[in-house]
């Protein structure tokens, strides 16, 4: 009989294959590419020499651009089909019908996620803070980056199990919660991720002006985990009552 | 004989569909053939029983226990589900294995192996699952379903896609396990495969049991039914004059001098005389054509006795 862990990390190597798929490296590392030449370019105009103001400091680049758009982005695309590709291909079954916990499948979902974010998203962030600014960029940015990868993940890991319109779901949540409607006050931006992305970065890299009154680490940290919890009992609880084709 | 399977007055509806409805049965080893056309509810019936979706009214109890909540009951089920689709870029003997190592098989890859052999696949193929016939894939399925050697295997239509030697080779596989004291629920839709497979059998018909019982009884309870026969011949009134002399005939409508309509509850009878009567009445026979001997016409009237 295999150990609970085992069969999470069986679980675990099924699913990612089926999540990245060809196509989806191949066009997630394309947006990731284009970051980085937006970067060169603008570092090249000589825009970041010139940091007196906010605009001005390669950490708002990477709030704009890395935190904002990319990382949500690559994050809707792979965690949504974990679960979501398991259960649009009709595939979940073969998971479902065993006598295994079904936390079990929600916890390798998620694992397999990360294993397919992580370099996804952490390599080009991780060059973009080296292009855009120092050191203290780009610790900030793989900082900031993680707390999205598993805040993101846990979140469109659940939306991927939910509906079979995760990406469009997700892309409103991300384009008008977060890009719009999280920004109108400081209690709707409690319930934006990138709040809590940015708030990591401005306090990693110590730009204070990214964002409107940061969280502490120590509350990034919390939320994040929390988060992550919440959702991923959710999608188990979902998958425990859900009818399986 | 042990109950392994109570199916408890389940109805099942999705929206204002019923898909089924006040169905009871119990079944012990051995294999039962879920019969029914089309649609007739059987995929959901075998969904539940599996605990894939629960029934909106009534009680199933799998080995003792609720299948869709008793996580050990689940290991104790083998299911080959309708839909085709597998872990594509898969080997097969990687497949089999990991459904092995979910069911808590010691060594799931020699379990694979077993599986596989039995099912006539090669273990050692190395080729993706994505490779395969339609027929190879059905055999992979079966085998994920059979290699924890459960007590309960459900199979849903599993002779699609097979030709006839692995249909032959399949129905004697499910025969096997069912000799072996493994209770076998297999819906189908094709009455020969009913008869091939074994004398068990349950009528599913618009969601509800229409017949049960052996093979051979519902045969009859289906020959002696109400049928009704075009013959096109170029004497249809020395024909039906001829027929009517016979008993077992309800009724012979002249359509004109070539065609005939014959309503028999005997039909086998009316085989037999069909060729006799029509050389006695000098009248060539060009066709005898069943009017309503598909097989939603046959549960029609199952369900409407």
């Amino acid at each position: 009989m295999s150990s609970p862990v085992s069969t999470v990390v069986a679980i675990t190597k099924r699913i990612v294959p089926s999540v990245a798929t060809r196509g989806r490296l191949i066009a997630m590392s394309l947006v990731g590419l284009l970051g980085i030449i937006i970067g060169l370019v603008v570092r090249n105009s000589g825009q970041f020499d010139e940091a007196l103001t906010v605009e001005n400091d390669p950490a708002y680049f990477l709030s704009r651009f890395g935190l904002a758009i990319f990382v949500p982005l690559v994050a809707l695309v792979i965690a949504s089909a974990t679960l979501g590709t398991l259960r649009e291909e009709r595939t979940l079954v073969y998971f479902w019908l065993r006598p295994i916990g079904r936390w079990q499948i929600t916890a390798a979902s998620f694992v397999a996620g990360l294993l397919v974010l992580v370099p996804l998203i952490g390599i080009p962030m991780v060059i973009l803070g080296g292009v855009t600014g120092d050191g203290r960029d780009i610790a900030a940015i793989a900082i900031a980056s993680l707390v999205g990868i598993v805040a993101y993940g846990s979140v469109f890991t659940l939306l991927g199990l939910l509906t079979q319109r995760a990406l469009a779901w997700g892309l409103v949540y991300i384009l008008v919660w977060e890009g719009f409607i999280a920004g109108l006050s400081r209690g709707a931006g409690r319930f934006a991720i990138r709040t809590y992305t940015t708030s990591a970065l401005s306090r990693v890299a110590e730009v204070g002006d990214l964002i409107d009154n940061p969280e502490s680490m120590a509350t990034v940290v919390i939320v994040t985990v929390l988060l992550a919890a919440a959702c991923l009992g959710f999608a188990t609880v979902r998958l425990n009552n859900m009818d399986v084709d | 004989m042990s109950t392994m399977v109570v199916v408890d007055r389940i109805s099942k509806w999705f929206d204002d569909v019923v898909a089924v409805s006040d169905v009871s049965f119990a079944l012990g080893p051995g294999v039962t053939a879920l019969l029914g056309p089309n649609g007739a509810g059987k995929s959901t019936t075998l969904r539940m029983i599996a605990g894939l979706t629960p029934p909106s009214q009534g009680e199933i109890t799998v080995l003792g226990a609720n299948p869709r909540s008793d996580r050990a009951v689940r290991g104790r089920i083998g299911l080959v589900s309708q839909q085709e689709q597998l872990f594509a870029e898969q080997r097969a003997v990687d497949f089999v294995a990991l459904a092995a190592q979910l069911n808590g098989v010691d060594d799931p890859t020699a379990a694979a192996r077993w599986a596989l052999d039995t099912v006539e696949m090669d273990p050692g193929d190395t080729r993706p699952i994505a490779t395969y016939s339609k027929g190879m894939r059905q055999r992979v399925k079966v085998a994920q379903a059979i290699v924890h050697r459960p007590d309960l295997l459900l199979l849903d239509e599993p002779l699609t896609g097979l030709d006839p030697r692995q249909r032959l080779q399949m129905t004697s596989l499910i025969q096997r396990m069912g000799a072996d004291g493994m209770c076998v629920i297999v819906s189908s839709h094709v009455l020969d495969e009913v008869e091939r497979l074994g004398s068990n059998v349950l009528v599913i018909a618009q969601g509800r049991l229409a017949a049960q019982g052996d093979f051979h009884a519902i045969r009859a309870l289906m020959d002696y039914r109400p049928h009704r026969i075009r013959v096109r011949t170029d004497n249809a009134r020395g024909l039906a004059a001829g027929l009517l002399s016979y008993g077992g005939i309800n009724g012979v409508t002249v359509v004109d001098e070539t065609e005939l309509i014959v309503d028999t509850n005997e039909v086998s009878l009316f085989r037999k005389r069909i060729a006799p009567t029509a050389r006695w009445a000098q009248a060539q026979l060009f066709e005898v054509h069943p009017l309503d001997d598909d097989l939603e016409s046959v549960f029609k009237y199952l369900v409407g006795r």
